[in-house]
């Protein structure tokens, strides 16, 4: 059945169209690179939440998913711009090196997992550990972020213009988290700074440059003080709350 | 892993069937064992529905004879012939009774038990409790789940991390001795052993060693006790030592909880007709043709869903 949601969605013109029903994620993975290989934009239709769509894609294609997708969307994404009119599951985006993913909808746990580079972009809400050991790249939420997001980031940027959940930014090494809204509370090593206005003019830069509307309030650099980073008999107890 | 699944319908529908969908959709989560906890329409104040499984084919009408013995004994009976299917190992029967008792539920359940072989999976004034070893389509298709007609009802295929893979440890676990309680859980729990023996000497029974067992009775205690659904929900939370997100139903709906690590997914629909929660959103797309609007519960919080009444579901 055509999900009613696909009339309303502008598409890109001239797209070539792909439905996934009946086709299992082998074949419709194998299909959707011979088309982003030959064609411009790929429109795939009825995605039903499944899984692992959209993965290992390398070619610079315009792929839309016309409904919500489940775990691992665009995981090891390698230059695709993937668009998805629904919700993402578990993962989406994990390990990707680079292009870029727009959810036009919530992600749930672990968005941008251990990424490398390339930016995703969450209109809605995402879920917990949103960013989790994230080496590179950008992740922009919209809304909030759920429990122990940026946790063990060692790189790259996280978003999250409707506040962060419990333990934000637990045990990060070099990555960088800004919040407008209520933090829950940091997480180990996490604190709390006042943003460069370098940072402030940067993600601002970003947030319009994907139409993200600017912040509210002020804006909160969240990041790792370091002393998880090597470890000192002394803090001992420092580790054990961790 | 484990894949569950809930459903709440307004008015009587095809619980069975919708449940049946989607566990088919998390076959992948674990194929060791299905099992279904379905409420039936019509609760009747004058009856008991048992569901059990008699371990010896051969000696099926024979048990199912030594049963009526012991229920007549306690003063019960009876209400209708009982109904006996095969099960996945085929020295088994599963039988379903339904018995009229006015006495304590635990006399019951141990006068029953009490015929050699014969372990009761659920009691009940509407709760029915069919639970085998296999993927949920052979399940449903061997147990007649297809047909199920009710207002509510769980789901859980299982892939077994903490103890043995039959019948008896499969999900969704009867909250023993308390009519019309069920549960299905994914996760682990550290503490279920320190949990059931402090619960055994206050008096409670377990039918297995397993950990989703304890948390059944430990919420059955609570409600027990005059604490609300939500309460005891949320009570848990603070007591379970582990990794979960479980379904809980009584005759009067269905409510989630998940730990304050939110490792176990759960993901949930709401329509004007029903309400779906399901581990995995492609379960919950396979009974909504329709696009719907699903949401995340957080971590560290519960919520409850009660069944419509029945005065709303007749109109």
């Amino acid at each position: 059945m055509e999900p009613t949601i696909a009339t309303e969605i502008p598409t890109p013109e001239g797209a070539a169209a792909l439905d996934a029903d009946g086709l299992d994620a082998w074949e419709l993975n194998r299909r959707l690179k011979e088309l982003a290989a030959s064609e411009k934009a790929v429109v795939v239709h009825n995605p039903r939440a499944r899984h692992n769509l959209g993965v290992g894609l390398d070619q610079p294609a315009h792929i839309v998913f016309l409904g919500s997708v489940g775990y691992y969307c665009g995981g090891f994404n390698n230059g695709a711009f993937i668009e998805i009119h629904g919700n993402a599951g578990w993962g989406l985006g994990e390990a990707m090196a680079a292009g870029k993913i727009v959810v036009h909808g919530n992600s749930a746990w672990a968005a941008g997992a251990s990424m490398r580079g390339g930016l995703i972009v969450v209109e809605g809400d995402g879920g917990p550990r949103t960013g989790v050991a994230m080496k590179g790249g950008d992740v922009l939420v919209a809304g909030t972020v759920g429990f122990m997001s940026g946790f063990m980031a060692h790189a790259g940027k996280l978003v999250a213009l409707g506040g962060a959940g419990d333990a934000a930014g637990a045990s990060m090494y070099e990555g960088r988290m800004f919040v407008a809204g209520p933090v829950k509370s940091l997480g180990a090593d996490a604190v709390d700074v006042e943003p460069t206005e370098d940072e402030r003019r940067e993600v601002l830069r970003d947030l319009e440059e994907n139409g993200l509307p600017v912040p509210a309030g002020p804006l909160r650099k969240i990041q790792a003080e370091g002393r998880l980073w090597y470890f000192d008999k002394r803090d001992a107890s420092l580790w054990r709350a961790v | 892993m484990c894949g569950q699944c809930g459903v709440i319908v307004a008015g009587a529908g095809p619980v069975g069937h919708l449940l049946k969908e989607m566990e088919t959709a998390m076959v992948h989560r674990g194929p060791d064992s299905t099992g279904f906890a379905l409420y039936g329409e019509e609760p009747r104040e004058d009856r008991i529905i048992v569901r059990a499984r008699i371990a010896e084919a051969s000696r099926s009408d024979e048990s199912i004879g030594l049963i009526v013995d012991g229920v007549t004994a306690i003063g019960g009976a009876l209400g209708g012939e009982p109904t006996v299917d095969a099960a996945a190992a085929s020295s088994d029967r599963f039988v379903r009774l339904v018995v009229r008792f006015d006495g304590p539920t635990e006399q019951l359940l141990e006068t029953i038990e009490r015929v050699e072989g014969v372990v009761v999976h659920s009691m009940g004034r509407r709760l029915e409790i069919v639970k085998d070893v296999g993927a949920a389509n052979k399940v449903a298709a061997r147990h007649g789940i297809e047909e199920f007609v009710g207002t509510h009802g769980l789901a859980h295929s299982r892939l077994a991390t903490e103890s043995v893979v039959n019948v008896e440890w499969s999900h969704p676990f009867w909250a023993r001795p308390f009519l019309d309680i069920a549960i299905a859980h994914n996760g682990q729990l550290t503490n279920h052993n320190k949990m059931r023996r402090l619960m055994t000497q206050r008096g409670l029974r377990f039918l297995t060693d397993n950990d989703s067992e304890v948390i059944a009775v430990f919420i059955a205690e609570q409600l027990s006790l005059g604490v609300s659904l939500e309460d005891a929900l949320a009570r848990s939370i603070d007591v379970l030592d582990g990794v979960f997100t479980y379904l809980l139903s009584t005759d009067a709906g269905i409510g989630v909880a998940s730990d304050r690590l939110a490792i176990k997914p759960v993901v949930v629909t709401e329509t004007s007709t029903s309400i779906a929660m399901a581990t995995e959103e492609q379960a919950l797309r396979r009974i909504f043709a329709e696009e719907i609007d699903t949401y995340v519960p957080l971590e560290g919080t519960v919520r409850v869903w009660p069944v419509p009444p029945t005065e709303r579901r007749a109109a």
